[in-house]
Formats: C-alpha cells, structure tokens, sequence
C-alpha cells in the first residue's frame, strides 16, 4: 500500500492519455506530410491559433527536442550534429533539431518537411539562425516576427503597435506564398477554443497552490505540449478536462503528490527532462513538493496571471486579436526584464506558499541563464526567500552531474 | 568514561575521515586514510581503528552518521547527510564565531555561510570541474615531481609572477609541462598553481557574497600554507585553520549523530 502511495505519480491516468495524444499529433504530422496539407514550423512567440484558423499544421522544432530528451533519446541527436560539425557550445535542443530537420534522421519520430517557417525571437536569437537554415535548406518561405525586448516594468504602446503591425502583414505573406485567404469567423473561433483550453490549463497550474500540492509540477510539464503545441481540437480540451477531474478526485480523496508534504518548491525554467523521476525521488525523500513553474503561465502580465488573459471583451476582431497577441507576446516571462521575472516570482511564491526556489541553470541556453544569477541574489537578498542554483542542461546529459547536483540539493532541502 | 559514542563517517573522492565524540562531545579518536575503491571496507576500518584508539567496542557507537561523496555507500550508518551540513556543524561546534567556510576536498571546493546560530545562510560549490580542487593540486604536483610540502616551500621561493589561464586540469597540466620546458623555475610554477587555486576561491566567496571577517578554512587542501598565506594576503583577513583541518566534516556528522540519538530517545 505504501509502495502504491509512492509510486502514484507515475500511474496518473492523464499521463497515459497523453502518450496516445502525442502518438496521434506524430500520426497527424506524417499525414499532413503525405496529404498536402499545408504544414509551418514555428517557435514559442507566434500566435499558432492564427495557423489553425488557416488549417495549417504547426510544429515546434524545440518541443519535438525536448520530447527527444524525455525519451532519454536525445545525446545520439546532438552526437549526431556534433558529427557534422555543428558547434559543440551550441543550445542542445537546436542541435537536436538540426539533427531531425535538417540531416533528415528519423531515429524515433520524423519531422516532416515544412512549407514556411515562422520564427520569432522573443525568447531566443540563436533561434532565427536555425529557422533561416532550414529555410535555406527547404527553399522555403521565412516569416520573421520581430518582438522587441522591453526593458523595465512597462511595455510601450509603440511596442506593441510594432508587433501589431508586423502580425497584419502576415495574412499577406500566406496569400503572396500559398493563396490563402484569412476567414475571420475561422479565426475567432479558433482562438475561442483557445481561450477555453487556456483556461483549463491555468486552473490545473492552481491547483499547486493548494496545500498540500495533489499534482507535482515536474509531472505537470509534461503537459504543457498539447497547450503549447496542438491544434485546440475536442482531444486536447478533453485530455485537459480529463486531467483537471482527476487532480480534482485527488484532492477529493485526500491524494498529494508527495506524502507528508513539508517542504513546497518553486522550480525556474525548463526542468532536465530525463531527470524528472530522479528529481522526483530526491524531493520525495526530504518531504519536498514542486508545486509550481515559472514557464506554467505564459505571459507575466496582470491579466495572465490572475487567469483573465484572452477574457477581454475587445477580441471579437481579427485586429483585436492581433493587437491582443501583441501585447502578450511582450510579456511572455522569457522574454520580460529581470524586475518583472522578479515580481512574477514574488507573486509564485506568495500565491503557491513557497519554501524554496530552485534555479536550473541551462547549460544550452546563455541568454535564459545569464540573468539567473542576480534573480538568485534577488529572490535570496529581497523576498528573503531560500534559493538554489543548479547547472544542468534541459537535454544534453552530457552536461549532468547527478552527484554534484545530488549534493547541492540535499543539502539545501536539509537546511531549509 | 562515557559509555555513549557517536561515529561521523566522511568518505570523500580521495580521503575517508572517521571521528569518534563522547557524550561531552569531545573527540576521542579520529583516523584518515585513502578511500581507494572499496569504499565499505575502507571506513570499517577506520572504525575499527578508532574503537581501538578508543578503547571501546564497536557496540558502544550509539549512533552514526555517514556524510561526503560516497555517503550513499556505507550502509551500516544510521543516517546520510551532505558534507556541506556536517563541515558547517563541525566547524561552527569549533569556531562559534565563523561566518564563512571555506572547504576544498578532493573533487569539491565550496564555500558555506553561516549564520549567528550555525545554521547556513548561503552555500556555493564549484562548477562541474576539478579546477582548484585536491585532485587538481594532485595532478599538478605529479606532473611536477614533487611532494606537496616541497611545492609549499617551494612556491614561498618565487621570484617572478607566472600564470596558468586554462580552467581545466587536463588542460591546466599541459601548460605546466610547457612551463617547466620553458626553463621556468619549480618555485615561480609552484607559485602558480597555488595562484590559480586561491583565484578560483576567491571567486566562491564572492559569488556567495561571503563575509571575511572570521574565516575558516577545511578539507586536506588547507595544509598547503603557501595558498593559507597567499589567500590571506589576497583577502587581507587572517584565516583560520583547525589543528586536523581534513576531519571537521567527520566531526559534524558525529555531532548529528549525537543530536539525532537524543532526539529519538
């Protein structure tokens, strides 16, 4: 019985319906491939709900990178791009998508050949250097959204308007290339659908801050794929209704995702996908609960972490959405300030009940680390609130040292 | 004579330290000696041997407590706890007016905060690399030829300032032998390595935001006085260092022990 309790993470019920979730978007991509059908590969920072209005199939190339490292499959990728001389210093998941897209390896699932590529460079520059060779490579059309870094708390309306402005040419950019014409009902529908997943997903996210936590945010990430990624079909809100009822049963029933829990935890940035059940056991040991993310909520505006975000009521036109989708995009916490990531946090912390933070330095990706340092400072020296850092890589193992990280945590959970 | 003992096992990459206390918390025998690659077999004859200094049976160990790298490996302990817990207990049962820890081991150098009560304020360990560490020091003597107590002295002797840039050992030893082809002297080398490790210290503490008024130094590398005195004189504050300087993680370890046996009772 006790063994059951423990081990109650792993038999979550969603867990296995997201497999087959997964299975079918895989399954999707290929006919896509073999159909005709329009298909872009895009990246975090671009309005996929516009894609779908249009019927055409989006793929993140990083996503798919991170799915590889969560099948623990991802070092004979990035070996692999290595291999062609792809820069050993360069961010894993890129070489991983280097590896899938561009040398065409189909070691587990294959990516397919996109038609465009719609890159923005919100959370990452090194990003457009990769969506440019693959447009390079494909021969195929580049859409660049250009989002402006917004230092300080406020973003300027001129900003915004930029990005607006940006956003309306790209109807034309799918007319110029494929002959598409934007049917507006489509799209506020779609982004209807949108809102009704967004939703759903930020009430599971909340559901960490009751305590003691019945979900475990490590585990939790894993489902942000189809929210970040799929098209919002009958199958996703189903697999989020699935998910939220049963964290709701749960609770009902007194489940929490760590037993005794003592210790709550708030993790920043991407977790080291193939190290969540180790992580989870060490937690477990020391009372220890994750119960939240800074990469859970998209956007670090007002509206978006009070849960309102997409309820406005000026989005009933394709430009309110345009300008709506601007505004987001300026806020999105990868690519805010460290004084708005600081309050973001402070908020987590507040909100979530917070004991401890704990910091994943990302070995492949400097620009996310390099404000880490002075947001631990910060979190240590202005919320007074305990903080580890931890050097690890979201996908290269090469570049994991579980003792030394075993160490660092036991040691700050002991003293916590 | 008490009848109450308590064990702290250290077994660190290339020490194991076993520390014996009494019930007055005084340490009745401690021993050192290479952790090699069994690990088992090492630390229960350190304990054998400091029940034999003690004059006690091994029956008479209430409780112990198994800290260090390999912690994970020595089964017959009662708990496991990081060495970054146990050196910050044994030197603040030491020295109850420290602030800042400095240890370097083996394969880690860290630098631990405490707080006015003992408790840890703030801890920094370095990167994963052997840069400014024992194996480092170890490496670098080998490639020398020398004991590290000639390197002390010698590095005392230096007449000219020498760098080593490169942050990996394996790397770090090369530019050594490109020194010594150099017709570099062995002090201004020995100079240095010392020179790269203290600069790799000082990067601890300051990452940490260390405070340098009362300074305690642990771990086999504190025995270096050359790097003792330089990081004094780099740091302009005295810095102390215990009589056995290896052990404090040990000590630590026993005292959680003692703590945890009463606690239970």
């Amino acid at each position: 019985m006790v063994n059951m309790k423990k081990n109650r993470l792993n038999s979550l019920k969603s867990n296995y319906n997201l497999n087959i979730l997964l299975n079918d978007y895989y399954k999707e991509m290929e006919m896509a491939g073999k159909n005709k059908k329009l298909t872009a590969a895009v990246n975090l920072g671009f309005p996929v709900d516009l894609l779908h209005a249009y019927d055409i199939f989006s793929f993140f190339p990083q996503s798919h990178s991170a799915m590889y490292a969560s099948l623990r499959k991802s070092r004979e990728e990035i070996e692999f791009a290595e291999s062609k001389g792809i820069p050993f210093d360069l961010c894993s998941e890129i070489k991983i998508a280097l590896s899938s897209l561009y040398y065409n390896r189909n070691y587990i699932v294959p990516l397919i050949k996109p038609d465009m590529v719609l890159c923005s460079n919100q959370v990452c520059r090194a990003v457009i250097k990769l969506f440019e060779q693959f447009s390079h490579y494909y021969k195929v059309p580049f859409f660049m959204l250009d989002i402006p870094f917004v230092p300080g708390e406020e973003v300027s309306e001129d900003s915004v308007r930029y990005i607006e402005k940006q956003l309306e040419t790209f109807p034309d950019f799918l007319h110029k290339h494929f002959g598409l014409e934007l049917h507006e009902d489509k799209l506020l529908e779609t982004a209807r659908l949108s809102q009704e997943v967004g939703m759903l997903w930020y009430e599971i996210v909340n559901f960490g801050a009751t305590i003691p936590s019945p979900v475990d945010a490590l585990d939790l990430f894993t489902h942000m794929f189809p929210y970040m990624n799929m098209k919002r079909s009958k199958a996703v809100f189903d697999h989020y209704t699935m998910l939220k009822n049963e964290i709701i049963t749960r609770m009902e029933d007194d489940i929490s995702a760590v037993e005794d829990e003592e210790i709550r935890l708030l993790w920043d940035y991407m977790p080291v996908f193939s190290k969540n059940n180790y992580f989870r056991r060490i937690f477990q040991k020391f009372n220890a609960a994750v119960v939240t993310n800074t990469f859970f909520l998209p956007g670090t505006s007002k509206e978006c972490r009070e849960g309102t975000c997409g309820m406005r009521s000026d989005i009933n036109t394709a430009g309110g959405l345009f300008k709506y989708w601007a505004g987001q995009f300026s806020h999105l916490y990868s690519g805010v300030s460290i004084n708005k990531k600081l309050t973001a946090i402070s908020d987590l912390i507040e909100k979530y009940s917070i004991d401890g933070v704990i910091i994943h330095k990302d070995n492949s990706c400097k620009p996310q680390s390099l404000p880490q340092q002075e947001l631990h400072n910060l979190i240590r020296g202005k919320l007074g609130v305990p903080c580890l850092t931890i050097n690890a890589d979201s996908a290269d193992m090469r570049y994991f040292s579980q003792e030394q990280v075993t160490t660092r945590i036991e040691a700050f959970l002991e003293n916590l | 004579m008490s009848d109450y003992f308590f064990a702290g096992i250290d077994l660190g990459s290339i020490y194991s330290k076993v520390v014996l206390i009494n019930d007055k918390k005084e340490v009745v025998s401690s021993a050192i000696s290479p952790s090699g690659v069994n690990y088992e077999k090492v630390t229960k004859s350190c304990l054998e041997k400091v029940c034999r200094e003690a004059d006690i049976d091994k029956e008479q160990i209430r409780m112990s407590v198994g800290t260090g790298y390999g912690r994970k490996s020595i089964h017959f302990t009662d708990k496991s706890i990081t060495e970054i817990s146990c050196h910050a207990g044994g030197v603040f049962f030491l020295y109850p007016s420290c602030r800042t820890i400095i240890d370097v081991g083996g394969q880690d150098s860290k630098v631990i905060n405490l707080r006015a009560d003992g408790s840890i304020e703030n801890f920094i360990m370095n990167d994963k690399c052997a840069a400014g560490t024992g194996r480092f020091l170890e490496v670098m003597a080998n490639t020398m030829e020398q004991k590290l107590e000639v390197m002390n002295q010698l590095a005392f002797k230096a007449t000219d300032e020498l760098t080593i840039s490169s942050v990996c050992t394996v790397f770090a030893e090369s530019e050594i032998i490109s020194l010594i082809s150099q017709n570099n002297s062995l002090e201004n080398i020995s100079k240095a390595i010392y020179k790269s490790i203290a600069s790799k210290i000082t990067s601890l503490l300051s990452q940490a935001s260390s405070s340098l008024d009362m300074i305690v130094f642990t771990g086999g590398v504190a025995r270096n006085v050359f790097l003792v005195a330089y990081l004094e004189e780099l740091l302009k504050t005295k810095i102390t260092i215990p009589d056995i300087p290896q052990i404090t993680g040990a000590l630590g370890a026993a005292l959680y022990a003692k703590k945890m046996f009463y606690k239970g009772k």
